[in-house]
């Protein structure tokens, strides 16, 4: 009987897998390459025709070798230390934050009602401006940009933690019903897993959002960091070096976005 | 909820199917200032063993009443019993398979038909080696690792039928399964309903808009009618059993399917002469 259902199920049309690698990924892999060399050659034909200022842009050779100078005397690693710190710090403490008051939002309706008002006013309040405020209250160190970071990366979190908590359909919630699953399983199995969709793609954000808040810090007032190192290196002319800062700044941005990655689909498979 | 043995699993495999009575069901829903009368007064019993399709005109309450045998929703007045246990919650006994398939995304096949295992003590390896035998009987043997957004509507719900399947109910509970689906798809899922319920006799409720679907699968048709729900006819189907492909083309089966019509209509005209 088996053999005589088979064939209907081929009739059906059905995702075939995704080609893995194959000829489209090796196009995709040179057009890439081909874009940076493009950019690289346009970036240094503009600043050594003179079509744009010196002041305003350095040949990328000359980036380079900002660089390689801030790397091999050492002048980058407190700076990259210090911007690195107040990130991670603010951004482990937002999150922290954002999933334990989403949960308890998304369990509460009558506390989400009564306090959701103000964290909408909040999140729409443009927190850039009160980076004064906020190095006046907490000093000249680390507090203030670490605060910076994790309250410019909290809001997404937070709200999509809530969406993913309680953004399940009543059909999924009648299927958990009808089997007899306990809050807990119901949390455990159908909750939890479905709020990871929602909440890793807002770690992306939050994480990019304090690497803003501590550069906004720094630029604020501090003796150090990358954002610091820009500044200085902007009122001094050095153009090439505030180039390699921030080459700098998106090295770290992209190995935020790696570890992310990777945890998620870490933390996916054990779902 | 007590840990599934394989002795457990075993003497779930030849309980007896469940039988349903239902004595003077209503309910009404508080709409935005009005009231519904979803159901009025519903009276239905179902025999250990039966398969029975609810059909009707949208909101005649056959959905309703499907949740209410299910335990998901309380009727105003009236009881629900299945096997003399008054339903008040779902009771473990219970399938259900709904309009759409409700598969967990993040879930394979395989696991998501085995939620119901997981959720009661674990799969254990013979619970997986049931599901791999449902999957198999649903015509999708070497699925197990896909996820979902890997299946057709059909696939995912033939995935859907045998998660409804896992845990061995005396009692399948079905809201419109193929409602979605195109006739073809709809007509190989049939087949394979009837096969596996063949294999594993139980009982079904079947709720369903298609006037040939209930008939080609069902041993009673209840008709009802709309505003308020109620059941307007019971038909029985006298087609032979087992029911395969061929059957769609006999004679029978047209007889039969004119006569369920031709009392649907009749619902579907006393309902509108009710109006007036």
């Amino acid at each position: 009987m088996a053999t005589k259902l088979a064939p209907s199920v081929a009739d059906e049309t059905a995702t075939p897998p995704r080609p893995r690698g194959g000829s489209a990924g090796m196009k995709s892999a040179v057009l890439a390459v081909l874009i940076f060399v493009a950019i690289i050659t346009g970036w240094h034909v503009l600043a050594t025709s003179g079509a744009v200022s010196p002041l305003l842009l350095a040949p990328p050779g000359d980036v380079l070798a900002a660089l390689g100078q801030m790397v091999s005397d050492g002048t980058l690693w407190p700076h990259l230390s210090a911007t690195v710190q107040e990130t991670v710090f603010g951004f482990l403490l937002a999150v922290v934050a954002a999933l334990v008051m989403g949960s308890a939002f998304a369990f509460s309706p009558i506390l989400r009602n009564a306090v959701y008002p103000y964290i909408l006013v909040s999140q729409t309040f443009p927190k850039v401006a009160i980076a004064p405020l906020i190095v006046a209250i907490f000093g000249y160190d680390l507090a203030p940009k670490v605060v910076l970071a994790a309250l410019l990366a909290f809001f997404p979190v937070l709200t999509n933690t809530i969406a993913g908590l309680t953004e399940v359909s009543d059909d999924e919630v009648n299927l958990f019903r009808s089997l007899r699953a306990s809050k807990w399983q119901e949390l455990r199995y159908l909750r939890i897993p479905n709020a990871l969709a929602f909440i890793f793609p807002a770690l992306n954000s939050a994480a990019v959002l304090a690497l803003i808040g501590a550069i906004v810090g720094e630029f604020v007032a501090s003796r150090t960091g990358i954002g610091y190192a820009i500044q200085q290196f902007t009122t001094t002319g050095e153009v090439a070096a505030t180039y390699a800062a921030l080459i700098v700044l998106s090295i770290f941005g992209l190995t935020i976005y790696g570890v992310l990655t990777l945890t998620e689909r870490l933390v996916r498979r054990n779902r | 909820m007590a840990t599934r043995t394989l002795a457990d699993a075993r003497s779930r495999a030849t309980a007896e199917p469940s039988a349903i009575t239902a004595r003077a069901v209503s309910k009404t829903f508080q709409g935005k200032g009005k009231v519904v009368h979803a159901l009025s007064d519903v009276d239905l019993t179902v025999e250990a063993g039966q398969f029975v399709s609810l059909i009707g005109p949208s909101g005649c309450g056959k959905s309703t009443l499907l949740k209410m045998i299910a335990g998901l929703l309380a009727p105003s007045a009236g009881t629900v019993a299945i096997d003399g246990t008054t339903v008040t919650e779902p009771l473990p006994q219970i399938g259900i398979a709904f309009q759409k398939p409700t598969l967990l995304r993040w879930r394979s096949v395989l696991d998501n038909i085995c939620l119901p295992l997981d959720l009661d003590g674990g799969r254990g390896a013979d619970g997986e080696a049931r599901a791999v035998e449902l999957l198999a009987m649903m015509g999708l043997a070497g699925f197990e690792k896909h996820h979902p957004k890997e299946l057709s509507g059909g696939m995912e719900q033939r995935v859907a039928i045998a998660r409804s399947l896992i845990a061995q109910p005396s009692l399948l509970l079905m809201d419109e399964p193929f409602g979605a689906l195109d006739e073809f798809t709809r007509e190989d899922l049939n087949d394979e309903l009837l096969r596996v319920w063949q294999h594993e006799p139980k009982t079904v409720v079947f709720v369903t808009h298609s006037i040939s679907e209930a008939v080609f699968l069902s041993d009673r048709v209840v008709v009802m009618s709309a505003r308020p729900g109620r059941i307007h006819a019971d038909i029985e189907v006298d087609l032979p059993r087992p029911r395969e492909r061929a059957l769609r083309n006999t004679p029978e089966f047209y007889e039969a399917i004119r006569h369920a019509r031709a009392v649907l209509d009749e619902a579907r005209l006393g309902e509108r002469g009710g109006q007036r």
